[in-house]
C-alpha cells in the first residue's frame, strides 16, 4: 500500500442549477445544496486513494462531519482539497475543504475505511439473503 | 414559531441502484452511499422545519454529521427518523437515525438556519454580481 499520510487531491467543477438546493426539495432555496458538497468531497476522497489501494481493496464512508459556511450560487466554480491527514490502520481520516470564486465555504472532517472487497461484498449478500 | 422541541418525522425510502456508491464513482459498491444518507438526514430535518414555519421563512443547512455504521444492500427500506433536539432563536439542531430492515445503519446531526427566503436570495445575488 502506497498510501501515506499528507496526501492531498482536489477537483475542479461548476455548479449547475441541478445542484441546487431548490432541485432536492428545498424550494427557493437556489443555492449549492449541503449533500452535493459531501458527494463531491466523498467522491474526491474515495477517487484519490483509490490508487494506491491494493488489487481487491476499495474504501467505505463511515463518517462525515461537515460545516457548510456560505452559500454558492449556480454558476459559480467550486475547488475541493483533500488532505489525507491519518493513517489508522484500514482507518482514514481527510480534512477537506471547498471554496468558491468568492469564499470557502465549506470544511469537513471525514473518515473512510479500508475494505476487502469479496468480503465485504460476502457480507452484504449474507445481509440481503437474511433480511426478515 | 411553533417549532418546538421533540417534534420529529419519519420518512421512508427504498433503496435503489440509482443511489448506491458505486453510482456516485465508488466501483464495485452497490450498496446505499453515504451522501444520499445525509441527503436523506436533511430531507427530513428540512420537512420537519418547514412544516412549522410561517410563509416566506425557510431553513438552511449549516452543519451536518453522520457516522455511517452498516452496508444496506439494493432492494432494502429505510426508515429515517428526524427529531428537534434544539430551538435556540433561529437555530435549530436535528438528532438523525436511519434503519434499514435489519439494523440502525446511520446516526447524526443536522444544525439548520431559519432564513426569511427573500433576504436570502438577494444576499445571494449580490454575491453572484459582486
Amino acid at each position: 500500500m502506497s498510501l501515506t499520510e499528507g496526501l492531498t487531491f482536489e477537483l475542479e467543477r461548476t455548479v449547475t442549477e441541478a445542484d441546487l438546493s431548490d432541485r432536492h426539495g428545498n424550494p427557493w432555496v437556489h443555492v449549492f445544496t449541503t449533500p452535493k458538497v459531501v458527494e463531491w468531497m466523498e467522491e474526491l476522497a474515495t477517487t484519490g486513494v483509490q490508487p494506491h489501494l491494493q488489487e481487491g481493496q476499495g474504501t467505505v464512508g463511515t463518517v462525515v462531519n461537515m460545516k457548510h459556511v456560505a452559500a454558492t450560487p449556480a454558476g459559480f466554480k467550486v475547488k475541493v482539497v483533500a488532505n489525507l491527514k491519518q493513517i489508522d490502520g484500514r482507518r482514514l481520516v481527510f480534512w477537506l475543504e471547498a471554496f468558491d470564486d468568492a469564499e470557502k465555504i465549506a470544511e469537513c472532517h471525514h473518515e473512510r475505511f479500508i475494505v476487502d472487497l469479496t468480503r465485504f461484498h460476502d457480507k452484504v449478500a449474507k445481509k440481503r439473503a437474511g433480511r426478515s | 414559531m411553533a417549532l418546538q422541541q421533540g417534534l420529529s418525522i419519519e420518512l421512508t425510502r427504498l433503496v435503489s441502484e440509482e443511489i448506491t456508491a458505486h453510482r456516485l464513482g465508488n466501483e464495485g459498491f452497490h450498496v446505499l452511499a453515504t451522501p444520499i444518507i445525509v441527503a436523506w438526514f436533511e430531507e427530513a430535518a428540512r420537512t420537519l422545519a418547514a412544516a412549522h414555519l410561517e410563509p416566506g421563512l425557510g431553513t438552511v443547512g449549516s452543519l451536518i454529521t453522520a457516522k455511517h455504521l452498516a452496508a444496506t444492500p439494493v432492494g432494502m427500506r429505510v426508515r429515517v427518523t428526524a427529531t428537534l433536539r434544539e430551538v435556540d432563536g433561529r437555530r435549530l439542531l436535528f438528532d438523525l437515525e436511519a434503519r434499514d430492515e435489519r439494523e440502525k445503519i446511520a446516526e447524526g446531526q443536522n444544525e439548520r438556519f431559519v432564513v426569511n427566503l427573500e433576504r436570502f436570495l438577494n444576499k445571494v445575488a449580490q454575491k453572484q454580481t459582486s
